[in-house]
């Protein structure tokens, strides 16, 4: 176990880094189109879908990332009442209903942007399979994430810590 | 429409995440009640995820951790102690005005009590304050942060409203202080019939006016982000921006405590917050489509339109629901799955979007400090080592004054259009 716990740890640092990395692009594009547009009263062409485009990145393995960390919100009102090994079980169940939505939705998704993917993106002219296929990615990372956690693998602890209430 | 409303219970109840419950029971009312549409659920799912009004949501949440790295929590309370120290219970008046002012600044209560509670917490325990009392003045007073803008659920309940993120800020703003005079005259109250220590710091005016100037950077910071919003200077989103930049400025450059190797893991904690908050988002568009589907609202708006009862009443009961629910799920899903069953009904009964947003966050900021799900309880309860329920104890004066609010903005309307509508027209 401790091979695949290693294992873990390298990949949600790395899945970390690059979505620190997106979001810092998010912000200095943020910052530009701000500068560009009330000081120098121009538009910067795409900016604003490319920050949207950068956005659906950050939040589809972003998503992974947070159920590797087990940082979702839930409703624990009768989580901390069960015996642990109830707590297990449950735990398992809800990793599988996890999977198995993911499952589908990574089938569903293929088949969705084999439909519409080809189609190009208003301002950029990007084929949107290209933004599109971000969703398959976070539910592939979810997938493999919802197994690692009922396998009871987990990255090493950091000092990020969730909640935005 | 029973199966997707009875498995969504069913998966929460046993401790699914909000956003896989959602999407789950969503999945279930696809495959057996319409199998021709599943197709939709990837497409719809995108579509929430991709919104730009939504990407202020982790520049704001980044804003907020920023200047909470930069060390403001001593120099607000340094700030706040030449005003109110000479008063009895002055430490107990510095932590409800600090929640003030650090809840415009980080826009979230839990940062508050976390950045705060750490601090204040066993400061007043070391000056003689009950734990309790301690501990349950800084988690109610840190409810303020979801009400005083910028606040990171009147960004959610914009998105999901379709209503101005402006107006939203503004609405929020007189209730929250509101709450804060009121919890400021109940602590003076309780301060002098316990006998609470004055700090009585004995200040020259140029020690009284370095700590001013030490702290006014961190005080601006929301006036600024808020005004260019208000003003229609910049969208929310470009503003959440500038307070990135600002925060920035100030932790870097001003306050020397924000250090350059911190920021990785910031923007890491920034973006796990909002991808926690995103998920939510994307697999609710499944749900507010079947209840679209399936005439949810309308049968609800029907349902209390005919209920033949006056609209305060009306009011009160959903205050009650708003409560209830608060009391369970946390602030951003609670909103995200009442908003499209209740909002089209309040309309009907010619209650403003704003109002209701207003109401709604106000309610819903009581549910971050009521057991068994109060957010900041949990986070109190680490920093003191008392259980929720004792910290609930102590806060409990406190959230009476907020349920007053409640009531207050539900039956009059002024409380929170007036500011929106004197600086952003009807």
């Amino acid at each position: 176990m401790a091979w695949l716990n290693r294992v873990n740890t390298v990949v949600t640092k790395a899945l970390e880094a690059a979505t620190a990395l997106v979001f810092l692009a998010m912000f200095v594009l943020v910052a530009v189109l701000v500068i560009q547009r009330y000081v120098f009263a121009a538009g910067l062409f795409g900016g604003d879908e490319l920050l949207e485009y950068l956005f659906i990145y950050t939040s589809t393995i972003g998503a992974a990332v947070v159920l590797a960390r087990r940082e979702h919100v839930s409703i624990p009102v009768f989580w901390g009442r069960m015996r642990p090994w109830i707590r297990k079980a449950f735990d398992t169940l809800n990793h599988l209903i996890i999977m198995f939505l993911n499952a589908y939705m990574l089938v569903l998704s293929h088949r969705w942007i084999a439909g519409v993917g080809g189609s190009p993106s208003i301002m950029l002219h990007i084929p949107m399979w290209i933004v599109e296929i971000a969703l398959p990615i976070g539910c592939g990372l979810t997938l493999v994430y919802g197994l690692l956690n009922i396998l009871g693998s987990s990255p090493r602890k950091d000092e990020a810590q969730g909640g935005c209430a | 429409m029973i199966l997707l409303l009875a498995s969504l219970l069913v998966l929460l109840v046993i401790g699914v995440p909000i956003a896989y419950s959602l999407g789950f029971s969503a999945l279930l009312y696809f495959l057996v009640e319409r199998p021709q549409l599943l197709l939709v659920l990837p497409q719809r799912v995108f579509s929430g995820l991709d919104s730009y009004a939504m990407i202020a949501l982790p520049l704001f949440c980044l804003m907020g951790l920023l200047m909470n790295e930069s060390g403001i929590t001593n120099r607000l309370i340094n700030f706040l102690m030449v005003f109110v120290g000479r008063l009895p219970g002055g430490l107990a008046l510095v932590n409800v005005l600090d929640s003030m002012v650090f809840g415009g600044i980080s826009g979230s209560s839990v940062a508050d009590v976390a950045s705060l509670g750490t601090v204040m917490i066993p400061a007043m325990e070391k000056k003689g304050y009950p734990k309790e009392f301690a501990s349950g003045i800084t988690v109610a007073t840190a409810t303020m942060g979801m009400m005083i803008p910028p606040s990171i659920p009147m960004v959610i309940y914009a998105f999901v409203s379709q209503e101005s993120v402006g107006k939203l800020f503004l609405a929020g703003a007189v209730p929250g202080v509101l709450v804060g005079v009121l919890m400021f005259v109940l602590t003076i109250g309780i301060s002098a019939r316990r006998k609470y220590p004055v700090e009585a710091p004995g200040l020259t005016l140029r020690e009284a006016s370095k700590r001013v100037i030490s702290a006014l950077p961190a005080v601006l910071m929301p006036v600024f982000v808020v005004g260019a919003v208000v003003l229609g200077i910049t969208t929310a989103t470009e503003s959440a921006g500038v307070g990135v930049l600002y925060a920035l400025i100030v932790g870097v450059f001003l306050y020397r405590g924000l250090k350059l190797r911190a920021i990785p893991r910031i923007l890491i904690q920034a973006v796990r917050m909002s991808a926690a908050v995103m998920v939510i988002i994307g697999f609710s568009q499944l749900y507010v489509w079947i209840l679209a589907i399936e005439k949810v609202p309308q049968m609800v708006t029907s349902f209390i339109a005919g209920l033949d009862l006056p609209v305060f009443v009306i009011l009160l009961i959903v205050d009650l629901v708003i409560l209830a629910i608060g009391t369970f799920v946390d602030v951003g899903p609670a909103i995200i799955l009442l908003c499209p069953i209740l909002l089209p009904a309040m309309k009907a009964i010619g209650v403003s979007p704003i109002q209701f947003g207003a109401m709604m966050i106000s309610g819903m900021a009581v549910g971050l400090v009521t057991p068994p799900v109060g957010m900041c309880l949990n986070v109190a309860s680490v920093i003191s080592g008392l259980n929720i329920f004792r910290i609930f104890r102590g806060a409990l004066p406190f959230i009476i004054m907020n349920v007053i609010v409640l009531i207050m903005i539900t039956l009059v309307p002024w409380f929170s259009l007036w500011l929106p509508n004197l600086l952003m027209g009807g």
